[in-house]
């Protein structure tokens, strides 16, 4: 079974316990408006453009069958939306400027890198996340991948948005050690309009995790929030979620991580031609940070992490 | 705001007299009055220059224009020249290559440097001048010439100290009890009537005198002011050091107190030499005084804490190591190794410690070492594999009665105090030239197989390891009468009673002879690259590789990035990396198959310390380097091509059986983000290095810092904010704003793990 791996970072600490290898898979189904990893939301096979990279030799433009690529004035210009990601220009370019998003790797290729790192998951109660994108857009695969980890005695954590079919989710929940679970926006309207979908269906899940975890005491459920300023960072917001997090998921919540936003992911945009309306958006101020790890204390029972940089 | 570094609440409180120390520690250090200097880029690459002078003289007017190294020197410059140059004897009196010429001069630097004692200080000692700053040093021309035609194929050095004495027989014995066995020894074989030895020891004996004098001088200025003292406090400060120097200027310390006074003299005067040793077990030295001490109510962990601190503050470049284990393979942390960690997590302020880490050991002790280590984020101390660098001893052949002794000594390196002439970190192969030299061959021989071409650069490296064994025999020949190591000799073992200098034949056991190797990580990407594109797909021929890096890939720009974008060691890749072993390996079977005129072998590291900076010595490498980028640092890969996690670049740096080499660190720099959302972040620390010695890795220097922020450093070195700011540089520490620019610019394109 293949399935579209956009990167495998090794030795990671920010998805889940211990000493981690994430698997990011690519394909999501929402699309959030301040996505961190914007090239992971399309399913297909894509190409990006690094202009960092490039030598302007043009010879991906000679030979892109979509006209994607095309040398005018202002040197190489690529359009993401015309590219078909046949892959004919990254084959021909030599320096990188001209990439394949995600390369098409079996579960058991991933396993075979992942497996070099067991002795530092082994020590450190760590394990492999699998994350995207929205790993459960690819089902089978991740499902096998999350099956043979298991097989092989490493631990696993899925990064979910958890907008997928109950059965797959319950699924993946037996796989699954330490469940990673986004919960951005109470209000489903809001969440439709910033994600692309409500979260009926993200709250019917989340709601089915505790009852597993209750029911399996080994399993482990953490909550995370994306701080985005105007969007998630609301008073209203953070208190609906705790609220939520402290009556309906019952307790069984290890830890919230309120995960503050930052711009890193511009650049990423920009290789991908397309315009980032949190381009400018400041970092989250430390007041407001400190005011919603605050609420989110008083309204749930679970441990609050906050993690990522802060303005004065 | 980004976060430099990860702050916590520091877990001791300076005292007000420990501050007002450390601030004048500071400034005397971002005031450049510590800085250590080299020469030029050529010394720095192939630790040995043109001019023959391997030691940079360092101070005097402000004159010397070197590269700063940051302040690693254990000095203070105050600006001006020895001001008894013109006396110097061997200037006055006749310059003669020997021990006794050698020892009048350093007697008379002693003579002639004052006693200092400054406010607040209990742990006094501070000088000015170094040796080579009053005494020529001149290898000669045959010296010259084998070390221009070694340079010439990739290879340099000088022995330049680097070795590390036992200071537990001058804290048994004292300077009085060494100067009796010395004074001994001269009996027998002038009744012997070996004039050679003889003449050594006379030399000894001059030294030895010489020390004794240095440490009764403190006794009597600091008695001078105690009667001169009108505050009481401070008056009974000088009396105390004034009986201390006193009692240890002949006698071995009789407590703690004295016996870290000890150590500062012993340091000192052994770095007036001008070299780099390192120093041995602290926490091994001290535990007799502490525990004899506490057990008598003398002492409290407080005192003896800021004991240590105050030296900590006062040496600049000194190592020493806690941990490992003893002779008997039990663990041998004890409670000293806590008050040692304990003094550097007060002080947050350089210094060069190195943890043995091993199987064994006190578990609390190594986590509030990675606690420490995490919190400060400075790469103190660094963390050592203790089996593996024992191992490595064994495998050299030294008896496991010795090996188990063997102790961290300095940035990388390590060595059986007292017994072994390391002679480490001075030497130096660039594997680059050899590399060159192989495809010139297989360009004119018309090589057609990947395999003609790594024979050849066997063949050619072999070649750069002669010529090295020749110049270095020829140093050898005449080294402990041109500059002998007789301070370090007076506390090592069988010296004195042989009649030998640790750095003349045979003078102690073990005298192999080290050598760094730089670029071996370029030289992997080098050759895999050439055997990809050359050999296997035929895109290029290697005449057109060697023409295109001979003018640094000009108007080759699409070739030279077919040859970057090949997989690159660092990534654990096996392609690549499985080449990176091989090349390891070769080496190792070269240096296992080199002796020295000792009779003993070579040995390499996988490191070297700043010559990976001076890239333009080196020129355009195959592996899609430019001459003006950085090389590989040491074993670490070439800033930047390393993309897929730090736990995939420390698998690829454990790949090499780093049993068979004299160290080689793991070179990490983790963003203070790296560890948000983590509850216990010391714990991160421990288990990765764990991991990492499990899979056979020797080392790890760790710093936890902003890059971004030290960038705004650079071009802002006055922010008040930036002043302090220490960092594991490669196998030594320093203040970033101290660096000369081109260390700084490599330091900050370092991958800065946790972008994620």
């Amino acid at each position: 079974m293949d399935g579209l791996v956009f990167d495998i970072y090794r030795g990671t600490t920010h998805d889940g316990p211990g000493i981690r290898d994430t698997v990011f898979l690519k394909g999501c189904s929402l699309k959030c408006a301040w996505c961190q990893n914007p090239e992971s939301i399309d399913k297909a096979e894509k190409v990006w453009y690094n202009k960092n990279k490039c030598i302007e030799c043009g010879m991906c433009a000679d030979i892109c069958p979509s006209g994607a690529v095309t040398v005018g004035e202002n040197g190489i210009h690529f359009d993401y939306n015309t590219c078909i990601g046949c892959n004919a220009c990254t084959k021909v370019c030599t320096s990188g400027g001209m990439s394949a998003i995600a390369k098409r790797l079996t579960t058991d290729d991933v396993l075979c890198r992942v497996l070099k790192d067991k002795h530092y998951f082994d020590i450190s109660d760590g394990g492999v996340t699998l994350s995207g994108g929205e790993p459960l857009i690819q089902p089978e695969f991740s499902l096998e991948l999350l099956s043979k980890l298991k097989t092989h005695g490493i631990s696993t954590a899925l990064d979910t948005c958890a907008v997928v079919s109950e059965k797959v989710f319950l699924s993946a929940l037996e796989l699954t050690d330490v469940l990673l679970l986004d919960l951005k926006l109470f209000d489903s309207k809001e969440h439709k309009r910033l994600t692309g979908a409500d979260n009926r269906q993200i709250l019917t899940n989340a709601r089915s995790a505790a009852l597993f975890v209750r029911k399996n005491p080994t399993h482990r459920l953490w909550v995370r929030t994306p701080i985005i300023p105007g969007a998630t960072d609301s008073e209203d917001n953070i208190t609906a979620i705790a609220e939520f997090i402290h009556t309906e998921l019952i307790g069984e919540v290890e830890r919230w991580e309120l995960c503050m936003f930052n711009r890193a992911a511009s650049s990423k945009y920009e290789a991908l031609g397309v315009e980032w309306n949190y381009r400018h958006t400041p970092s989250v101020n430390i007041e407001t940070r400190e005011y919603l790890i605050k609420l989110a204390s008083e309204n749930t029972s679970c441990k609050i992490i906050a993690s990522g940089v802060v303005q004065k | 705001m980004r976060k430099l570094k990860i702050n916590t609440e520091p877990k001791f409180v300076l005292s007000e007299r420990m501050k007002h120390l450390q601030e004048r520690s500071i400034s005397l250090a971002v005031s450049g009055k510590r800085n250590l200097y080299t020469a030029n880029e050529t010394q720095l690459v192939y630790h040995w220059s043109d001019a023959g002078q391997a030691i940079a003289p360092q101070s005097g007017d402000g004159k010397f224009q070197g590269l700063s190294l940051g302040d690693h020197a254990c000095r203070v410059d105050i600006g001006m020249d020895f001001p008894a140059l013109d006396e110097v004897p061997s200037k006055k009196y006749g310059y003669r290559p020997d021990a006794e010429n050698w020892a009048v001069d350093f007697a008379f630097l002693l003579d002639n440097s004052p006693a200092e004692i400054y406010p607040n200080e209990t742990i006094v000692g501070e000088f000015h001048w170094e040796m080579n700053e009053i005494r020529k040093y001149d290898f000669g021309d045959t010296v010259k010439e084998l070390g221009k035609k070694a340079r010439e194929l990739g290879a340099g050095g000088n022995s330049h100290g680097h070795t590390c004495p036992d200071f537990s027989i001058g804290l048994t014995e004292g300077w009085g009890g060494i100067l009796k066995r010395i004074e001994e020894s001269l009996a027998l074989y002038t009744r012997l009537k070996h004039t050679a030895k003889s003449a050594f020891l006379r030399s000894a004996k001059i030294s030895c005198e010489a020390i004794m004098r240095y440490i009764d001088k403190y006794s009597r200025y600091a008695k001078e002011l105690t009667l001169r003292e009108t505050d009481p406090a401070q008056a009974a400060i000088y009396e105390k050091i004034a009986n201390a120097c006193k009692h240890i200027s002949v006698s071995p310390p009789a407590n703690y107190y004295e016996a870290v006074q000890w150590l500062q003299f012993a340091v000192m005067t052994d770095r007036i030499v001008g070299h780099g040793n390192g120093y041995g077990r602290l926490d091994k030295y001290l535990i007799r005084f502490y525990k004899s001490d506490i057990a008598d109510g003398t002492l409290t962990r407080d005192e003896a804490r800021d004991y240590l601190a105050e030296m900590f503050l006062k040496l600049r470049g000194e190592f020493f190591s806690l941990g490992g284990r003893d002779s008997n393979g039990n663990d041998a942390t004890n409670e000293m190794s806590y008050v040692v960690m304990e003094a550097y997590d007060m002080i947050d302020d350089y210094n060069n410690l190195g943890v043995m880490w091993h199987s064994d050991m006190d578990p609390k002790f190594y986590s509030y070492v990675c606690d420490v280590l995490t919190r400060h984020g400075a790469g103190i101390p660094s963390l050592v594999n203790y089996d593996i660098i024992r191992d490595a001893e064994l495998r050299s052949g030294v008896p496991i009665c010795d090996a188990a002794d063997v102790a961290y000594s300095g940035c990388q390196w390590f060595c059986i105090p007292g017994k072994e002439y390391c002679d480490q970190d001075t030497n130096a192969i660039v594997l680059i030239a050899p590399m060159r030299r192989a495809i010139d061959r297989a360009v004119s021989g018309e090589y057609t197989e990947f395999e003609q071409l790594y024979a050849a650069f066997t063949d050619e490296l072999k070649a750069t390891v002669e010529a090295l064994r020749i110049f270095k025999d020829a140093q050898y020949n005449i080294l402990c009468d041109m500059w002998p190591e007789i301070v370090t000799s007076l506390n090592c073992h069988g010296t004195i009673e042989r009649g030998l200098d640790i750095t003349a034949h045979r003078g102690v056991d073990y005298q192999f002879t080290s050598t760094n190797i730089l670029g071996i990580p370029n030289v992997a990407d080098s050759l895999y690259a050439i055997k990809k594109l050359v050999f296997e797909e035929k895109k290029y021929t290697l005449s057109e590789v060697r023409d295109a890096v001979k003018i640094n890939w000009k108007e080759r720009e699409r070739m030279r990035q077919d040859f970057l974008c090949q997989d690159k060691y660092g990534n654990d890749l096996d392609t690549v990396d499985s080449l990176y072993v091989r090349i390891t390996e070769t080496i190792a079977y070269i240096m296992d198959h080199t002796y020295n005129n000792r009779g003993q072998q070579y040995r390499a590291s996988l490191f070297q310390f700043q010559g990976h900076t001076a890239s333009n010595v080196i020129g355009a490498t195959p592996d899609g380097r430019l001459a003006s980028e950085p090389l590989a640092h040491g074993c670490n890969p070439t800033a930047g091509r390393n993309k897929n996690g730090l736990v995939a670049t420390a698998n690829s740096v454990a790949k090499a059986d780093n049993r068979k080499f004299l160290g080689g660190s793991l070179q990490i720099e983790l963003q203070p983000e790296f560890f948000d959302g983590k509850d216990d972040l010391a714990s991160y620390t421990e288990q990765f290095s764990k991991a990492f010695f499990a899979n056979g890795g020797v080392q790890i220097n760790l710093n936890i810092i902003d890059l971004e922020i030290l960038r705004d450093a650079m071009e802002h070195p006055e922010k008040s904010e930036y002043q302090n700011i220490i960092v594991k540089v490669t196998g030594y520490t320093s203040r970033f704003v101290t660096l000369c620019r081109g260390f700084q610019e490599e330091f900050v394109g370092r991958e800065n793990y946790g972008k994620m």
